[in-house]
């Protein structure tokens, strides 16, 4: 069973396809478990981990908490980008999920100062502007991933996994370029 | 129905005798021309009967003319004989009576040679003959005169007579030659003159008839080949006269349409320049004509290869810094080219608001949606560890992110409900207190503690409105105050008498609205933020839905504000 599985895994494709909001969402499978299974080799653990959750819907916020809390994340809470800004000048943060459309000031906006700001930790929006558009407007924008609302927050975890994995190993960057290129060169 | 017939009949008849037009005017010249040439040959007739006429008639003159000569020379001659007849008798006998012949026949003769005198007055190549005659005659007469009176002097006389007679017969035999000569010589003249004059009437004839078959041979050339010319001719006449009736038809069209419509040669050069397109790009037809077209559109360079391949390019150009849009209809032909530039601007405002409108309520619809999603994902999470406080929170963030959902496909239903004229509102009487009060307690519940509301108004205040539709008003109202002042403040309702009608004044501290869109937030789908820069949603139905209710139930929703200042929202309703 086993020797049928694995060298299925390890047919190269870019990376950025197995991560791609529909596969992530097939593999996640309706059990769950499927997910840190396939992800185990992956994945690094994500225990420990502090992720930023910036979004001024609150329910988005406690979906997001209750699930990654549940893999074992701590998480932080933002409701708007003054209030993101400052907490992650408070501590460091090992990701940013970030939501694009916020009260004050734009996630965009928001991505770009904490650059500025030095802040090193990964961005990943979640948003629900799901157009091409908007998705190359967010790698642009320096996001290392784009996950569109809705989303299953079971799967989040996992998909936060990768993200790491892909930062601890260095090629997030690559990653962000070659999805933004993906997306500007669709057709018009 | 008979004349609509007849009238939708007419240009058909019109048509086919238009195109016998040029067969007409093939027939008309071989008429004619088939004319011309009978008149030729019946001309040249006319001519050939008129020479033999004239031809007889000469000769009739010259026969009249001859004849009497003769005559007059034979008359001369038989005097002469009786002359000398006379004179002998006399000179034989010497009776006097036997010279009575003599003296009876030298006035004759004298006649007779006047007459010849008179007959050859125009004939000098016999007149010199008849000279010779008269000398003769003369001489003769002498000669008898002399013979008569020697006779009458004497026997002795008559004997010299007698001999002189004898011998005098060789005198009179040269007269008679002379005479006789003058006569032939008088036929010879008039066999020459007929043989000359048959000449003539030859020659004529045969230059009659040449010149007749001549004109003939043309005329049957002409009518050969001249009516055929003459069937092109006009029929190219008339094809250019309704080309250039179909170029005037044309152009004329051209004035008239909305779209602007360039003709350029192959070098890109303008040919033509309608009416729209002076107003659409303000260039006169007399600066853009016969110059390239970039001198007039230089814009059009930028799409100039996007035309090549599609039918259909988008152009946007800006004139005294009104922007406009273009859909730019290109047709090449070997010659140049069409273009055909309409202006688009309206149905691309129209389209940007639409797919804003999608794109927003996509977004309107995706958080609640992502939210009840994620609520029943995380309930079934089989690795969670059941937490009834946890579960509770999930599922109220279902019940009120459905009602959310449930709020914003209503609202799309009412707008439309609202366009297609069917929503019916109930005007009762209700009290606006009470129920300005019910809206804020409800929205006082879902919101954070940043905002704070009041409710002002003199006791009860009843109005004639349907109460869920003024409601649905007041929550959609009050929910932009929220929207729009997300640094919280002070939403105040103040409800007061207005003369007859009630005003319901909805009021923020948020950041207002600028004075240019005042007048368009009560448009289908206009948003003040389209591209939620400030992060606020609406499907920029709100206040559309709200205003179009308000006059439902015969009252008006206005507006004042400035930047910064905070909005203030009216509802006038009529008092009940």
């Amino acid at each position: 069973m086993a020797t049928i599985v694995r060298p299925r895994r390890r047919t190269p494709r870019p990376a950025w396809r197995a991560l791609a909001p529909s596969q992530a969402h097939a593999a996640a499978g309706p059990t769950g478990v499927d997910v840190q299974q396939s992800g185990a080799p992956l994945l690094p653990g994500l225990g420990g981990r502090r992720v930023l959750v910036v979004d001024d819907e609150p329910s988005i916020r406690l979906l997001c908490s209750v699930n990654l809390a549940m893999e074992g994340v701590e998480v932080v809470e933002a409701a708007d980008g003054a209030e993101a800004l400052e907490r992650a000048a408070g501590a460091p943060f090992d990701l940013v999920l970030l939501d694009v459309m916020l009260p004050d000031i734009g996630g965009h906006e928001v991505a770009r100062r904490l650059q500025a700001d030095g802040v090193g930790a990964p961005i990943v929006f979640l948003s629900a502007r799901a157009d091409p558009v908007d998705l190359e407007a967010g790698y642009e924008a320096g996001g290392v991933d784009y996950i569109t609302k809705p989303f299953d927050p079971t799967a989040l975890g996992a998909r936060l996994g990768e993200v790491l994995g892909r930062v601890d190993r260095g090629d997030a960057e690559a990653f962000r370029r070659a999805r933004l290129a993906e997306l500007r060169a669709r057709p018009a | 129905m008979t004349s609509a017939a007849a009238d939708a009949a007419a240009p058909v008849e019109a048509e086919p005798r238009q195109v016998d037009a040029g067969l007409l005017a093939r027939r008309r010249t071989r008429l004619a021309l088939a004319t011309m040439l009978v008149l030729v040959l019946g001309l040249a007739a006319i001519a050939f009967l008129a020479t033999g006429r004239l031809y007889r008639s000469a000769q009739d003159r010259y026969v009249k003319e001859a004849f009497p000569l003769r005559a007059a020379a034979h008359d001369l001659l038989a005097d002469m004989l009786d002359e000398e007849t006379g004179v002998r008798g006399y000179v034989i006998t010497a009776d006097p009576s036997s010279l009575q012949p003599y003296t009876a026949a030298r006035p004759r003769a004298a006649a007779d040679l006047a007459d010849l005198a008179r007959l050859t007055e125009r004939r000098p190549e016999i007149r010199t003959q008849v000279q010779t005659v008269r000398q003769i005659v003369f001489e003769l007469n002498g000669y008898f005169d002399r013979q008569v009176s020697l006779v009458r002097s004497g026997r002795a006389g008559q004997l010299t007579a007698q001999a002189n007679v004898l011998q005098g017969t060789s005198r009179f035999d040269r007269f008679r030659a002379t005479a006789n000569a003058l006569g032939s010589d008088a036929d010879r003249i008039v066999a020459g003159a007929k043989r000359s004059q048959r000449r003539t009437l030859w020659s004529t004839l045969a230059i009659v008839l040449a010149l007749g078959g001549a004109a003939a041979a043309i005329g049957v050339f002409l009518l050969l080949r001249l009516p055929r010319l003459v069937e092109g001719l006009y029929r190219s006449e008339q094809d250019a006269r309704r080309r250039a009736e179909r170029g005037d038809r044309a152009s004329r069209s051209l004035a008239h349409v909305a779209e602007a419509v360039v003709l350029l040669d192959a070098d890109g050069v303008v040919r033509y320049w309608n009416p729209a397109a002076e107003r659409s790009f303000g260039v006169a037809e007399d600066a853009a004509l016969n110059a390239p077209v970039t001198r007039s559109l230089p814009e059009l360079a930028t799409i100039e290869g996007d035309l090549g391949g599609r039918s259909a390019a988008s152009l946007r150009l800006e004139r005294d810094g009104d922007a406009r849009r273009f859909a730019v209809n290109e047709s090449r032909f070997p010659e140049g080219r069409v273009l055909v530039l309409r202006d688009v601007t309206d149905e691309h405002r129209l389209e940007r608001v639409r797919a804003d409108f999608v794109a927003t309520a996509s977004h309107e619809l995706r958080t609640p949606l992502a939210a009840v999603y994620g609520a029943v994902r995380t309930l079934l999470r089989p690795d969670r560890v059941s937490n009834a406080e946890l579960d509770g929170r999930l599922l109220t963030m279902i019940e009120q992110e459905s009602e959310r959902l449930r709020g914003i496909v209503e609202q799309i239903l009412v707008s439309s409900q609202l366009d297609r004229g069917e929503m019916r509102v109930a005007a009762q009487r209700c009290d606006v207190r009470e129920l300005g009060e019910s809206v804020l307690a409800s929205m006082q519940v879902r919101t954070s503690s940043k905002h704070t509301f009041a409710l002002r108004a003199p006791g009860e205040v009843f109005v004639k409105a349907d109460p869920e539709r003024l409601r649905q008003v007041l929550v959609n109202l009050l929910d932009n105050a929220l929207k729009y002042a997300p640094d919280g403040g002070l939403i105040e309702v103040d409800v007061h008498e207005r003369g007859d009608a009630v005003a319901i004044e909805v009021a923020d501290q948020g950041i207002g609205i600028p004075p240019d869109a005042q007048a368009r937030v009560f448009e289908k789908f206009f948003r003040l933020d389209p591209d939620m820069r400030l992060g606020v949603g609406g499907s920029g139905l709100g206040l559309y839905i709200s205003r179009e209710l308000v006059r439902e139930m015969g009252g008006e929703l206005a507006v004042r504000s400035r930047p910064d200042g905070g909005s203030v929202f009216t509802v006038e309703l009529p008092r009940a």
